[in-house]
């Protein structure tokens, strides 16, 4: 059943994918990107048995890929591994990271990047206690290194880096400043929702023109050779991001839309054949 | 190479494209040039930095679309070289972006495309982040930014 599992993080949550997988007693690899972070979690006859990413193994990692909001996870089964960082049955693992995403959410409010530059205040109401791990952190605080330049600085977790600023801005130790002001070019890696142009006045320049139906049956059959059941509800996701219907897409958007689908295939030489295929109709349709 | 630039160029709206590499060797054009040889070096070079300065603000990214009032630039990183295309600013960037993904997923597979790119990896990109290659402008943006 799990054999080439393959499928969208939006479409399909961390502990879904490992509760459907352990509870089927699988054994592999599921590995998940979001963009340029990647992550892989080993399953073991029902439990996940090590997981790691970048510098970070173990639960913190759970509770890392749940933070993100979008992404691809590929599960390839029979891929063992020797190493063991996670012991605790999946739902104490799962609930634990759940909290965890909750507390980091509360954090990000407060500090939204690591460019964000930490400030020792002037003055302080009441004494405090510091944690010998937070001076290490607070030792750096000279108004110009960031959140970021700290980590670098110390070759620590950036997350763990990251709490510790916050636990000494509750303590009233620390306040931030606004990272800089963001370039005027944007760089930012492209999605449809951030390509898609605003959308005309309802009385100013052409009426829209609407894609055939064609279009969507058309791009569901390409899109399910790749993504498989899951392509009608990655279409409709597009659709959604936007801000269309299928009755009412605008032909403008089209080629944003199957960009925003090929995005969602993570095997290059599928997401080649989709991209070849859909720009093929595109052109003939013209 | 040269056939899949005239292919990017055959899109509307784009009026040439080249690779560079990070020293802003010109690698590859499409025919006719779209630009003076030293003014493709130039941008590719710029380019280049931002790519840098941007992974080193651990914000890495792998393209870029930069606007102007009369004409818009895409760059989409190789590693070694830079493949940069020059559009209109109503191109429409999806299929754009599109039918260069696929372009370079063509030459991440073929050898001798890899090797002629290689052959001009002899300048790391971080390397352009140093004040011999920047101006003076750009050296204190830079410095501003805490990199």
């Amino acid at each position: 059943m799990a054999e080439g599992l393959t499928g969208s993080l939006a479409q399909w949550p961390l502990p879904d994918i490992l509760n459907l997988l352990c509870s089927s007693r699988q054994v592999g690899r599921i590995e998940l990107t979001d963009g340029p972070h990647r992550a892989d979690v080993y399953i073991r006859e029902g439990a996940v048995v090590h997981a790691t990413s970048g510098t970070q193994s173990g639960e913190p990692v759970i509770a890392t890929v749940m933070t993100w909001a979008k992404g691809t996870f590929s599960f390839e089964p029979r891929v063992p591994t020797s190493q063991v960082t996670v012991i605790r049955p999946l739902a104490d693992v799962l609930q634990d990271a759940a909290a965890e995403v909750t507390e980091r959410a509360k954090i990000r409010d407060t500090i939204a990047s690591a460019h964000i530059v930490p400030r020792l205040v002037a003055t302080i109401a009441n004494a405090v206690t510091i944690q010998p791990a937070d001076w290490s952190v607070l030792a750096f605080c000279d108004g110009r290194a960031s959140i970021g330049d700290v980590t670098d600085a110390l070759h620590e977790d950036e997350w763990d880096v990251t709490r510790r600023f916050y636990r000494l801005s509750t303590s009233g130790l620390v306040e931030f400043e606004e990272p800089l002001a963001r370039p005027v070019l944007q760089f930012a890696p492209p999605t449809a929702q951030q390509s898609a142009p605003a959308a005309p006045a309802a009385s100013a320049g052409p009426p829209k023109v609407i894609v055939s139906p064609q279009f969507f049956k058309e791009l569901t059959a390409h899109a399910a050779q790749a993504l498989g059941p899951l392509a009608p509800v990655i279409v409709d996701d597009g659709v959604d991001l936007l801000k269309s219907t299928r009755e009412s897409f605008a032909k403008e958007k089209a080629s944003q839309l199957v960009e925003f689908v090929a995005g969602e295939i993570a095997d290059d030489a599928q997401r080649v054949k989709f991209q070849q295929a859909m720009l093929q109709w595109l052109r003939s349709a013209a | 190479m040269e056939r899949d630039l005239q292919q990017i160029c055959a899109l509307e709206n784009v009026g040439g494209a080249f690779v560079c590499d990070n020293a802003g060797e010109l690698v590859v054009s499409s025919s006719p040039p779209v630009l003076a040889t030293i003014a493709m070096g130039e941008m590719s070079r710029a380019a280049a930095q931002t790519l840098a300065a941007m992974d080193r603000s651990r914000k890495p990214v792998d393209r870029g679309e930069f606007t102007y009032d009369t004409w818009r630039l895409f760059v989409r990183d190789l590693g070694p070289a830079m493949i940069l295309v020059v559009c209109h600013p109503n191109v429409d960037m999806a299929t754009l972006r599109m039918t260069v993904d696929m372009t370079i997923v063509r030459w991440r597979k073929d050898n001798n495309i890899q090797k002629r790119l290689s052959k001009r990896a002899n300048l790391a990109r971080k390397d352009l982040l140093t004040e011999a290659h920047m101006d003076d402008v750009a050296w204190h943006s830079y410095q501003l930014l805490g990199a």
